[in-house]
């Protein structure tokens, strides 16, 4: 048997007729979006304790901020960071952003991070010409060592030492991304994050972000959405709310224990017509798409649903074993407000 | 069925690069599929296998998108995905269910209009049988060479070993798959 034998036999036993795939690229997509934010949050990690003594000499070298968070007094930060996030409170807002900012996400893991992004479709135009895509800020809760944008192993000559605001901060160069990284409280750390089109004055763009960040102002997230479907002692452990224009998605994922992994997230997104699937069953008189697997939990997408998309997915076969009805009973539990106006 | 499945997975997109990474696997997603079919002789763990990939490559999308050859990045991704998952997760699943293509009695034989006709018929069932006696190593090598058409070199990259290694990890899998062969049991044509 030679080789060119072997490829033939290869070839044609590529071909064998496939089963219906069950290959999920949304799935994927979440996953994968889900790893990206940890990546992120953690590429720091290991510089934790450095960063700790350095906070502490910076501290000790320019004293504690006096003052308490000044919600309409940009840039004033606050005296201590909040223990963990409102999932359904938005901590902080931009107090200035390049022109152009087209759509914006929240994003909250209570016990992690607070992140507020903004995205620049139609280029923005910064002072010095720079097409700004993205800006991104990052907060962590106090007693949690976050260290945003570092990575694990920086290059050479990619961050350096800065002040921000009188405390110890790090700027950090990745080709077209720059990361001022700086604690917003003490011991206690931010980002702003800005993504050019290509080389420019990101640090300027960065700067001026994280000066005007306005801390503590607690705005109400409303949602797309009410359940009853998910039991009550389960605890909300991350949300997302996304708009651009007249288009919106908000996630919601729910965790059985401070300790637990996601393990239900209820996902809507309008309008519906933005997901082209093919749905292979009908729940409830809608199209719909089901997907069960051993090793990622199962899946239940629902097309048109008062105009909206409805993507409900848990995790792992422990979640399914406490939804007695599954996640169509989670749907039929769930009231959707596909006007934002109407959302609770 | 699989194609109209395939053209099922054009889902909801936030940001223009996660558009074009949704554009990619779409476009790109049977042909995944018939790698990862290759490497792990069962379309279940293939398709777990290329939903491990593609998430990966999601991970990884900011460098992938901007690679000189996507699909080779894609490929190395996958087969990465396929040797380290063969040391973890897959050592101890064992609950994988026959789906009906798998089951569906050979169709077409080997060896193709092209090859001797003094070589017995052998099916695709049978190929299939014996690529799996195939250590796990040694048939990634193969896939890569034979159905991928990669270099010595190219597959070296892929593996993570040296040119010299493929060579041997090639003609083990070679061996291995002719041995496997000849012990098979014949299967008739119209069975």
């Amino acid at each position: 048997m030679d080789e060119s034998t072997v490829a033939v036999m290869l070839r044609d036993l590529a071909e064998t007729p496939p089963p219906p795939s069950s290959v999920d690229i949304s799935r994927a997509a979440v996953a994968g979006r889900r790893r990206v934010r940890m990546r992120r949050l953690m590429s720091g990690a290991s510089a934790a304790g450095v960063a700790a003594v350095v906070a502490l000499v910076a501290m000790v070298s320019t004293g504690l901020p006096t003052e308490g968070p000044g919600p309409n007094n940009p840039g004033s930060m606050p005296s201590a960071a909040p223990a963990q996030f409102d999932p359904f409170l938005q901590y902080a807002e931009f107090g200035w952003l390049p022109e152009g900012s087209v759509g914006s996400t929240i994003t909250i893991d209570p016990r992690f991070y607070f992140n507020l992004s903004a995205e620049f479709e139609t280029p923005a135009i910064s002072s010095d010409q720079s097409a700004v895509r993205r800006v991104d800020l990052w907060l962590a809760p106090a007693g949690q060592n976050v260290e945003f944008g570092l990575p694990d192993v920086p290059a050479p000559g990619s961050y350096e030492s800065t002040q921000f605001n009188g405390r110890e901060a790090w700027w950090f160069e990745d080709g077209s991304r720059t990361t001022l990284r700086w604690q917003y409280a003490p011991q206690t750390w931010a980002a702003v994050d800005v993504v050019l089109d290509g080389p420019g004055a990101g640090r300027d763009v960065a700067r001026r972000v994280a000066e005007n960040v306005r801390y503590g102002v607690d705005l109400p997230i409303r949602q797309p959405f009410t359940t009853t479907g998910v039991p009550t002692h389960w605890w909300v452990c991350l949300v997302m709310v996304y708009r651009h224009g007249q288009e919106w998605d908000v996630e919601v994922t729910y965790a059985h224990d401070l300790d637990a992994d996601w393990a239900l997230t209820i996902h809507a997104a309008w309008p519906s017509e933005r997901v082209t699937a093919v749905p292979t069953t009908v729940v409830d008189g809608y199209p719909a798409r089901t997907d069960a697997r051993a090793t990622y939990g199962a899946g239940l997408q629902l097309f048109n649903v008062d105009g909206m998309f409805v993507d409900l997915q848990y995790y792992d076969a422990q979640t399914g074993a406490l939804l007695p009805d599954g996640l169509v009973g989670v749907f039929r539990a769930t009231e959707f407000y596909p006007d934002p106006a109407d959302w609770r | 069925m699989g194609s109209r499945a395939w053209l099922a997975l054009e889902v909801y997109v936030k940001t223009d690069d996660e558009r074009r990474y949704i554009d990619y696997v779409s476009s790109r997603l049977a042909w995944l599929r018939k790698v990862a079919f290759l490497l792990c002789q069962d379309w279940h763990r293939a398709d777990d296998l290329a939903q491990a990939a593609i998430t990966r490559l999601y991970v990884h999308w900011h460098s992938a998108s901007r690679a000189d050859n996507l699909d080779a990045y894609t490929r190395r991704v996958l087969v990465r995905e396929f040797l380290s998952a063969r040391r973890t997760v897959w050592g101890s699943r064992v609950d994988l269910h026959a789906d009906p293509a798998s089951a569906a009695p050979p169709t077409v034989h080997w060896p193709a209009p092209q090859a001797s006709a003094d070589d017995d018929p052998v099916t695709r069932m049978e190929v299939r049988a014996a690529l799996a006696q195939v250590p796990a190593r040694q048939r990634a090598a193969l896939v890569l060479r034979y159905y991928c058409d990669l270099s010595v070199v190219e597959t070296a990259e892929v593996l993570r070993c040296s040119p010299g290694t493929v060579k041997s990890q090639t003609a083990r899998g070679l061996a291995a798959l002719r041995l496997a062969l000849e012990s098979r049991q014949f299967v008739p044509a119209d069975r």
